[in-house]
């Protein structure tokens, strides 16, 4: 499973987009995690030119108004999408990685800047993790916070 | 989750600040499919964030170096299996040059007796499952022959037996050393063997600024490296000059001098911490402690 995780500050402009094809491309990436896409909408033919070719999966977060805004695609032949669910700062997907048929779930974080809005985030995504006890997690994004100091 | 390139994924666009705020963070299960996890970070082009790569690669290093284990001190019959092939070796030289060439043949008849008497503990451990059910199935039929019944108890404790010896085997493996031997954990231990594998793995080398994984491309690199390293004919000799030393008392420094007796060397082996990893030759100190080859 190969996943790339960027936080693209603005999805608009062709360098973007053009940097963003050929590094799917080059890695053979099954999964994609943006964060601060910076759009309210996308559309089926934006994400097809952005992963290169239509056999692909999305869903997107718009955030609040557009700050925030989260987007996870994936492609089709290598992960079946189950489900989705949105809540404000995550996009978690469940689903199966199709080649070692394990059911897991990705989840894309884009952490708020301000304390009381983490924890919340943070409660949300591990009462959900209890939920699906079973299934392999992986939690990826902008944590916007660092472990230790030399971090 | 091991990181490979820069240590930083965000840096501020006039250079005041960095750090590390994106990241994957992934579950237990998820080492258990993809047990070889690496987050490649990636040159920094289009955001002030560079992107992360997720990949999980298995690499293939070549055969397992030969480690003694200690679980294989309660299969019965073990230690005189030992002593025996121990005895047999006629090897002539020097004290030490017998020890180092007697340790080296015990080590080619312990694998082979490792693969061939002692076998896979998993399998075991279903053949006498099997076996037992077996037992019930006909005792629930029919009552049990006396010899039969003997059987199953004799089954039953040779289970006991195997489950002492995988709970030893990943002790070892996960080396935490503060649990007790009896302190069933196995998930714990699972977990502590594939994080450190995962911690102790080589990620890669980079040979003129181009990062390479590949087992024998870094074999051949560390091994150029330590040759020129010890072919370095430069002497770094340090000149002290006429600094002033504190001397040692006479007895004492006599002592220092003395040779070692037999007595010493049996102490130092003895208060080594037994599971600590072993030199390159494999052997560790409960191997060397349990197995009494009048080494000592």
């Amino acid at each position: 499973m190969i996943i790339i995780n960027l936080n693209i500050r603005g999805l608009g402009g062709v360098t973007k987009a053009r940097y963003l094809k050929h590094f799917i491309a080059k890695e053979s990436a099954k999964f994609l995690c943006l964060q601060e896409i910076k759009a309210t909408t996308v559309s089926d033919n934006r994400c097809f030119s952005l992963w290169g070719d239509s056999n692909v999966g999305w869903i997107h977060n718009e955030g609040v108004n557009g700050a925030g805004s989260i987007l996870s695609m994936w492609h089709k032949d290598a992960f079946r999408y189950d489900k989705h669910v949105v809540g404000s700062g995550f996009i978690a997907i469940l689903g199966q990685h199709l080649k070692s048929n394990s059911l897991c779930a990705i989840i894309n974080v884009y952490a708020a800047c301000n304390l009381s809005d983490k924890v919340a985030l943070w409660e949300t995504l591990t009462s959900f993790k209890s939920v699906h006890q079973s299934v392999a997690w992986c939690f990826c994004g902008d944590f916007n916070v660092v472990r230790r100091e030399e971090e | 989750m091991p990181v490979v390139g820069k240590k930083y994924t965000w840096f501020k666009t006039n250079g005041t600040a960095k750090s590390r705020l994106d990241r994957f963070l992934v579950s237990e299960e998820w080492l258990q499919i993809w047990s070889f996890c690496k987050q490649y970070v990636q040159p920094r082009v289009v955001s002030d964030h560079c992107a992360i790569v997720m990949k999980s690669s298995v690499k293939y290093w070549g055969p397992r170096p030969f480690k003694t284990i200690d679980a294989w001190f309660m299969e019965p019959g073990f230690k005189e299996f030992v002593k025996e092939k121990w005895c047999s070796y006629n090897v002539q030289g020097n004290s030490i040059y017998r020890l180092k060439e007697k340790l080296k043949l015990l080590k080619v008849d312990l694998k082979d007796w490792n693969k061939n008497e002692y076998g896979c503990l998993e399998t075991k451990k279903k053949q006498i499952l099997r076996q037992i059910e077996d037992l019930d199935v006909n005792d629930d039929n029919n009552s049990l022959e006396e010899h039969d019944k003997l059987r199953r108890m004799e089954l039953f404790s040779h289970l006991r037996l195997i489950d002492k010896q995988v709970e030893s085997l990943c002790r070892q493996k996960s080396r935490a050393n503060w649990f007790k031997l009896g302190d069933t954990n196995s998930k714990f231990f699972h977990s502590a063997i594939r994080s450190r594998r995962l911690k102790n793995e080589v990620k890669g080398v980079k040979i003129d600024h181009q990062w390479c994984e590949e087992p024998e491309v870094i074999r051949r690199e560390a091994k150029n490296t330590f040759n020129q390293r010890f072919l370095a004919t430069h002497d770094v000799g340090v000149n002290m000059g006429s600094m002033e030393f504190k001397t040692l008392p006479v007895e004492v420094s006599l002592r220092m001098v003395s040779s070692i007796t037999e007595e010493e060397v049996k102490e130092a082996v003895w208060q080594c911490e037994g599971s600590k990893s072993p030199g390159p030759d494999g052997f560790n100190f409960n191997f060397i402690k349990n197995s009494q080859l009048g080494i000592f």
